[in-house]
């Protein structure tokens, strides 16, 4: 009891900084997001802004606003590709996060409660596709895909980023499908085949297990900047940060930028939010309590 | 008719060998233990029974039908695992309907036998909740339940005590007997702990290496033990073994060991010519006197440790060959650490393997 009294304030301390770390710059990119141009320019920079606008927001989905003093903020000419990568982000997560777990299940499942010959070579191969650099694949997946026609489609980008989420998720279910009590004997004495057992009893008892997986393949596939501006950067294929990153390379529009991150951040967050009760409820050590 | 009778069952896998041989007939209603150290190929023999492992060659027969290439489910069996595993994502009234899929009864027959159940089970406040919910005794009753309701043939059950403290499966050990005196089921029941197989079993089946070693009552086994192992496996503390040679003095069959001799009843050298041969001699705890002096056919031996267990202790001792003795002597002997003694065996209670 000693230990955990004077452990106190610096578990408050080591929460703070934790917050702090992940907070701060989100909050220094939502501030920037509703700044007014005069605003962004002042120094000392406001901590909080004077006259929050939505302006930013609706110049990025292609809308003009007047603020307050008159003036009117135009909308950004990179609102069609800020648009389109919503969409394309949205569709292209959503069918990375499908396909990944229809493959990684069974193969997580198999590799962890099955023993079969070669099973240490084929998961020494999953493994060595996790630790390769995900950017020394891209130079001959970008040759491959020009000359199938897949560069700047949608299908391309899924299929690619399938190469990263599928042995990363897989690895990381193995352990806790292992960890699983031993039901397939309780399922075969009930007369489940064990086809039947991985439907209706694994997959529904390591639902918190899937629900991370999905959360992790979804968040991989829309975090992705380096294979969508290889592969579909300025093609209707561009996703959401190959589009805000135009930004970059424009007359510099600090609120506009801001706001396009801001926008990226909300469906992620969703989805965690969402899946939020799974998530904390995954133990790896002991998958149901 | 037996109700279950195993024939040659044999399991390999590979190379290796996990049972070999097998042959066992249980009467309709009694309660078997298969006892044996881990590896011994007791998991194995439930699992061929059960269906969960495919025998390599022999037959299995459950009343008049040959159950070896059936599937599980279509065996009419029930099983309870270790540790009384359910499905952790289901309430106990579903893990226990999960055990009814396919069945032929009809469906009023059904909620009748699981009312029946839960009642003699008095399980009514766990339906609704998760194993996770529930104690290790708790989920013995619904493992029990989910068992029940399927009316089989015979219950097997592998060491469905094994993970719960030692104070709750005593009480579960009585609870257990007696539902199945109840119900009257034929039940296979695997164990390695020996207190479980004596104060369970209607009979004891000594397994080791993938054969059985013995058959018989609890007192069968323990008096009478046919083999070494046997002798060995059961009984707490060990028995204790004697290295030594059968000879003939004056007439007499005499087992002599380092310089002590030991005369031996006739009785127990039945099977054993007194030729010189290297025997050994096995004589419980309980048959071991310990003396101050050193009288004929008397062990020269040094304490060790002294184990008080509240209405005896059991003595430690080294021989002069370094081999460890147990002797259960009452609680008041002043025995100490390194102290000389001499110990007698009562060798009419004694036992010969070769």
């Amino acid at each position: 009891m000693m230990s955990r009294r004077r452990s106190g304030p610096w578990k408050l301390l080591a929460i703070s900084v934790a917050v702090c770390w992940t907070l701060l710059p989100i909050y220094w990119l939502f501030r920037l997001s509703l700044l007014t141009p005069a605003d962004i320019s002042s120094f000392p920079p406001p901590i909080l802004p004077a006259h929050p606008h939505p302006g930013n927001f609706l110049n990025i989905l292609g809308f003009d606003y007047t603020l307050v003093s008159g003036r009117v903020l135009h909308a950004s000419g990179q609102s069609r590709q800020i648009i389109l990568g919503l969409k394309n982000s949205l569709i292209v997560a959503t069918t990375t996060m499908l396909l990944t777990l229809a493959v990684v299940v069974p193969l997580a499942y198999v590799f962890g409660r099955m023993e079969f010959r070669f099973k240490n070579a084929l998961f020494m191969s999953v493994l060595f596709a996790v630790a390769i650099p995900p950017v020394s694949t891209l130079i001959p997946f970008y040759t491959l895909f020009v000359a199938l026609g897949l560069s700047g489609t949608r299908t391309g980008l899924v299929l690619i980023t399938l190469t990263l989420t599928i042995p990363f998720v897989t690895w990381m279910l193995i352990g806790y499908f292992r960890n699983l009590p031993p039901v397939e004997k309780l399922a075969a004495i009930d007369g489940f085949s064990r086809l039947q057992t991985l439907l209706y009893i694994i997959i529904p008892m390591a639902r918190s297990g899937i629900a991370v997986a999905a959360v992790i393949s979804f968040l991989f596939s829309w975090n992705d900047f380096v294979f969508a501006t290889t592969l579909v950067n300025g093609s209707d294929a561009t996703t959401l940060p190959s589009a805000a990153s135009a930004f970059l390379f424009q007359q510099p529009e600090p609120g506009h930028m801001a706001a396009s991150v801001i926008l990226s951040l909300i469906p992620a967050a969703l989805v965690v939010l969402f899946l939020q009760r799974h998530i904390t409820e995954m133990n790896l050590v002991d998958p149901v309590r | 008719m037996p109700a279950l009778r195993i024939e040659k069952l044999t399991k390999t896998y590979g190379s290796f060998t996990a049972i070999e041989s097998i042959d066992l007939s249980i009467p309709d209603g009694a309660l078997y233990v298969l006892l044996g150290p881990s590896g011994c190929g007791k998991s194995t023999t439930l699992n061929c029974i059960a269906g969960l492992e495919d025998a390599t060659s022999g037959r299995v027969l459950l009343g008049a039908r040959d159950i070896t290439r059936l599937a599980p489910h279509q065996r009419d069996i029930a099983m309870v695992f270790q540790s009384s595993l359910l499905y952790p994502h289901l309430t106990g009234i579903q893990n226990i309907r999960m055990g009814l899929r396919g069945g032929k009864a009809d469906s009023a027959e059904i909620e009748a036998r699981i009312s029946r159940t839960v009642d003699m089970l008095d399980i009514a406040k766990l339906l609704t909740r998760k194993p996770g919910m529930m104690s290790g005794g708790e989920r013995q009753r619904v493992a029990m339940a989910k068992a029940i309701v399927r009316d089989p043939s015979a219950f097997l059950m592998d060491e469905p005590l094994a993970a719960l403290d030692a104070a709750l499966r005593q009480s579960l050990r009585a609870d257990l007997v007696h539902l199945q005196k109840q119900l009257g089921v034929t039940t296979i029941f695997v164990t390695h702990d020996q207190v479980e197989a004596m104060t369970m079993g209607d009979m004891i089946v000594v397994m080791n290496n993938g054969r059985i070693e013995q058959v018989g009552t609890p007192q069968e086994i323990y008096e009478h033990p046919k083999t070494r192992f046997v002798a060995g496996f059961l009984g707490s503390p060990p028995m204790n073994f004697i290295k030594g040679h059968l000879v003939l003095i004056d007439g007499a069959p005499v087992f002599r060991a380092r310089a002590t001799d030991i005369v031996v009843p006739v009785a127990l050298l039945s099977q054993f010519p007194a030729d010189g041969r290297e025997v050994e001699l096995g004589i419980r705890p309980q048959h071991l006197g310990l003396s101050d002096e050193r009288v004929a056919g008397s062990v020269p031996a040094t304490v060790y440790a002294v184990e008080r267990l509240g209405k005896e202790n059991v003595v430690v001792l080294e021989d002069e060959e370094k081999r460890t003795l147990r002797a259960l002597t009452d609680p008041a002997t002043s025995a100490k650490i390194g102290d000389q003694l001499f110990l007698i065996a009562n060798v009419a209670k004694g036992h010969i393997f070769s």
